[in-house]
């Protein structure tokens, strides 16, 4: 009775700050920091263009990871639109602009790796010492929060600039 | 008084909630922005933690959860796991000796507190003997805890019984995140001399390793007339943990650890024959080692598998009083997906221990060896009520144990998001606190009333003895708790939480008849105490945490617990349960970079006073200055307690260790990686 009674009280307070609800997923949280990499990294010239121009998102992983990646679906980096491909066939990885391996696929990055070497894939994933073997972004958790690692060289040696506003906020960039 | 209760703390919640809701900050962000339009800042400050046994957002879950990072761990100068605790809001930590804690959660503190679960990388570090945690055992090097989430309210749906009132989650780094060597050491005056030293390494390309080892000696502590005390405390552990990265995306983690240590001990005891009591300075010897395995299947599915074991060996020794325990433990647990609405856990446990006790004439457990075994079963359904608002959370656990038989623990929790940002929860739950070794099978003398005293005006020495008994049951907790979060920009947040527990068949000591033992040697008699459950009561409490990161490098963080504690029926020991928590409790600490290199960072803290004991308030602060001389050496001075010279916290209960109070203090640390 006590807890009813006190919410009552409270509801009503608490009424007017109701809005758009979002629970969200590790997922979201990592699609949404992809999304950002994307907004701070620029692509050579000659990278695949899209027919609809679109930034092709091209995701490795399980159900949870896809759901999650699917919030960004369709939002704006710089004028294109992300469309995001899940689990693609390895050979379709070239056209993607973005590639992110989920740690339960790490087993997938070597494959993965072959085909987007020295293509301009920005490459991104939350397995440990991912950066350190060669990807571009790695998502790592630390002090219950998740930070990212940068690798300059890897996204020199594709020809993908990845700009400061990045940089600065890595945790640490080799 | 309980309307009045209601009243006061609904204001304060209301007030609190107006303050939040009409307190103008720049960058609070419309309630309609998904997390896919947060930008790179706010994202770095979303907290996860892994409470609900998969990780989730602070702000998704539906219970009182605090983390204390690394660097809360480092900036606070803390030395060990109890000092670090008292960071979070509704822990009660409390020292009365170099190696003797309190600690609890909401409540029922004691240096046997029996209602709080702890687990370090998964491995409870509860000891069945008395259903609580000895902390004076249980160490690793502070740098290797990654985090800690202390998880307030009922967690016994997930985690078994014990977490009655909380859940403490010890989590160590993976050992990819510890490559390389560290060498710590530091000296001061109340922390004599410390060091630890790690090395991390690769095992091929999916592996990483680190081992460690770690040392100190502590100094005695004064007692109330600020003589020395007899509690010098030297310890050292080593260890290690290995995580692989196995193929199809499992992952292993093997961790093992050996410590020893040498505990000073004055303890007060009652003897049948003249002087009637006796002071003996003994030195309790502990060591132990354990080993744990964990394997984490995943797949292209949502579902993952643990299956989890650890053995545990650890023996204490206390003069002739001997303590042997070997622990199994094995655990299974499945998350699998259930149509689009649902997210199903659940688990199979089984837990062995076996004991081996030497009991002394003060102290004693009958029979002295004894197996006990723990079944449990557990089911939690996450059902998304209405998609990225309203989330309910079902759970219950089933388990059979040695004492008293089948219990079941279930919970619901209602989780509502009403927008990116904020967060509000409800929660009800049952909780039991099953039986201990040392209440179903000991017997404690309390004291021996000379004769011819004033107490005691026969001409036998009479003998108070609490005696433990196999009738004595489960405590029970209905627990019903409400909360809001509220991340008002990236940064400032505040959290907020009411609970209401309501404590059924709580642990009682009742005075029997009084035996005559007229043909023993020396003739005495017995009052016995018998255990039972005639206990009742409640517990009532708002705590409020608030961060807030005025510029770049300084950052404000700070909490205020309020509890109201009302029991009745307990008699003997434990009719202090009022008296012996603080009513309130406030911590304010202040972490500043000074410059690239220099930091600066301050605590404060006030406790209420413990009229059972007759302990008053008391404010501490605690200072550190943390300065970078390059990428790899750190040196840093910390002053602890600054503002007493000496200030007692808590007193020892059920067993006569001598109290002792809590020094100022000063020492140097000096880290170094290479």
């Amino acid at each position: 009775m006590f807890l009813i009674r006190w919410l009552i009280a409270c509801a009503s307070v608490l009424y007017p700050v109701m809005g758009q609800a979002q629970p969200h997923t590790e997922s979201q949280i990592k699609a949404a920091y992809v999304l950002n990499f994307a907004k701070f990294t620029d692509w050579p010239a000659k990278a695949p263009v899209a027919a609809d121009a679109s930034l092709a998102v091209c995701v490795i992983g399980n159900q949870e990871t896809v759901a999650g990646f699917a919030s960004i679906e369709g939002k704006a980096v710089q004028t294109r639109e992300v469309r995001v491909r899940s689990n693609p066939p390895l050979a379709e990885l070239s056209s993607c602009h973005v590639l992110y391996i989920d740690a339960s696929e790490r087993a997938s990055v070597p494959g993965a790796f072959k085909v987007a070497s020295s293509r301009p894939i920005l490459t991104v994933s939350d397995a440990v010492g991912f950066v350190d073997a060669g990807g571009m972004l790695g998502l790592v958790m630390v002090d219950g929060r998740i930070r990212f690692d940068a690798n300059r060289e890897s996204a020199q040696a594709a020809g993908l600039r990845l700009r400061a506003q990045l940089l600065t906020l890595a945790r640490t960039v080799r | 008084m309980r309307n009045q209760w209601r009243l006061r703390s609904c204001t304060l919640v209301v007030a609190a909630t107006f303050v939040v809701w009409h307190t103008p900050v720049s960058g609070a962000e419309p309630a309609s922005r998904s997390v896919a339009d947060l930008s790179l800042e706010e994202l770095m400050n979303i907290q996860v933690v892994s409470g609900s046994k998969k990780l989730q957002r602070i702000a998704d879950s539906a219970s009182a959860v605090f983390v204390i990072t690394a660097e809360d761990i480092r900036r606070s100068g803390v030395t060990s796991i109890p000092e670090a605790l008292r960071m979070a809001p509704g822990v009660e930590v409390a020292r009365f000796g170099s190696n003797k804690w309190a600690v609890s959660i909401r409540g029922f503190n004691g240096r046997f507190a029996n209602k709080l679960l702890v687990l370090m990388d998964g491995r409870t570090l509860y000891t069945p003997l008395f259903a609580g945690v000895q902390w004076e055992l249980h160490d690793t090097v502070l740098e290797d805890i990654e985090r800690i989430e202390v998880i307030r309210g009922p967690g016994a749906a997930l985690w078994g019984a014990n977490a009655v009132n909380g859940v403490i989650n010890i989590i160590t780094r993976h050992a990819k995140n510890t490559q390389g060597a560290l060498l710590s050491a530091g000296a001061g005056s109340a922390e004599r001399a410390f060091g630890a030293a790690r090395f991390g390494g690769s095992i091929g390309e999916d592996g990483a390793y680190r081992v460690y080892a770690k040392g100190f000696a502590r100094d005695r502590f004064p007692d109330a007339i600020g003589q020395e005390g007899r509690d010098d405390w030297n310890a050292g552990s080593v260890g290690f943990r290995i995580d692989r990265a196995l193929s199809a995306g499992d992952d292993l983690l093997v961790q093992g650890q050996a410590f020893s240590g040498r505990v000073g001990e004055r303890l007060v005891s009652g003897r049948l024959l003249p002087p009637f009591q006796v002071i003996e300075d003994i030195d309790q010897q502990n060591k132990g080692a354990h080993l744990l395995v964990r394997w984490e299947g995943g797949g292209r599915t949502r579902s993952a598998t643990t299956l989890q074991g650890f053995v545990d060996h650890a023996e204490y020794h206390l003069g002739a009083l001997v303590e042997k325990r070997q622990t199994l433990d094995l655990e299974l647990q499945q998350r699998t997906p259930w149509g689009v609405a649902h997210d199903l856990v659940f688990g199979l446990g089984y837990r062995f221990s076996r004991d081996d006790i030497a009991s002394i004439e003060t102290i004693a457990i009958a029979p002295d060896k004894r197996n006990t075994h723990l079944w449990s079963a557990f089911v939690q359904d996450e059902w998304t009520l209405i998609p990225e608002r309203v989330r309910l959370t079902l759970g219950a656990r089933l388990e059979h144990n040695s004492y008293t038989g089948r219990e079941i623990q279930p919970s619901a929790r209602l989780l509502w998001t009403p927008s990116q940002t904020q967060s509000v929860w409800g929660s009800v739950a049952r909780a039991v606190r099953t039986p201990s070794r040392a209440e179903a099978d000991g017997r404690i003398r309390r004291e021996v009333l000379p004769p011819l005293t004033a107490t005691n005006p026969t001409p036998l020495p009479v003998e108070l003895a609490l005696t433990g008994g196999r009738e004595f049951d489960s405590e029970r907790l209905h627990a019903f708790e409400v909360g809001y979060r509220n991340q008002i920009s990236a940064r400032m947040s505040v959290d907020m939480t009411l609970f209401h527990n309501r404590y059924e068949g709580i642990r009682s000591f009742t005075m029997g008849a009084t035996q005559l033992q007229l043909l023993a040697v020396p003739p005495h008699a017995i009052i016995p105490v018998p255990i039972g459950n005639a206990g009742s009561g409640r517990v009532r409490g708002v705590e409020v945490s608030a961060e807030v990161r005025p510029t770049d490098g300084w950052r404000l963080s700070g909490f205020l617990a309020r509890q109201w504690l009302d029991f009745s029926g307990a008699t003997g020991p434990d009719t202090q349960l009022e008296g012996s928590s603080p009513r309130h409790t406030v911590s304010l600490r202040s972490t500043t970079s000074l410059s690239r290199s220099v930091e600066f960072d301050l605590w404060l803290r006030h406790v209420d006073s413990l009229p059972a004991f007759s302990i008053p308030s008391y404010t501490s602060v605690d200072a550190r200055l943390g300065w970078k001389i390059n990428r790899n050496l750190d040196v840093a001075l910390i002053g602890q307690n600054l503002l007493d010279k000496r200030r007692p916290e808590f007193v020892a209960d059920f067993v006569g260790t001598a109290t002792y109070q809590v020094p100022r203090g000063a020492y140097v640390k000096v880290d170094w990686k290479f």
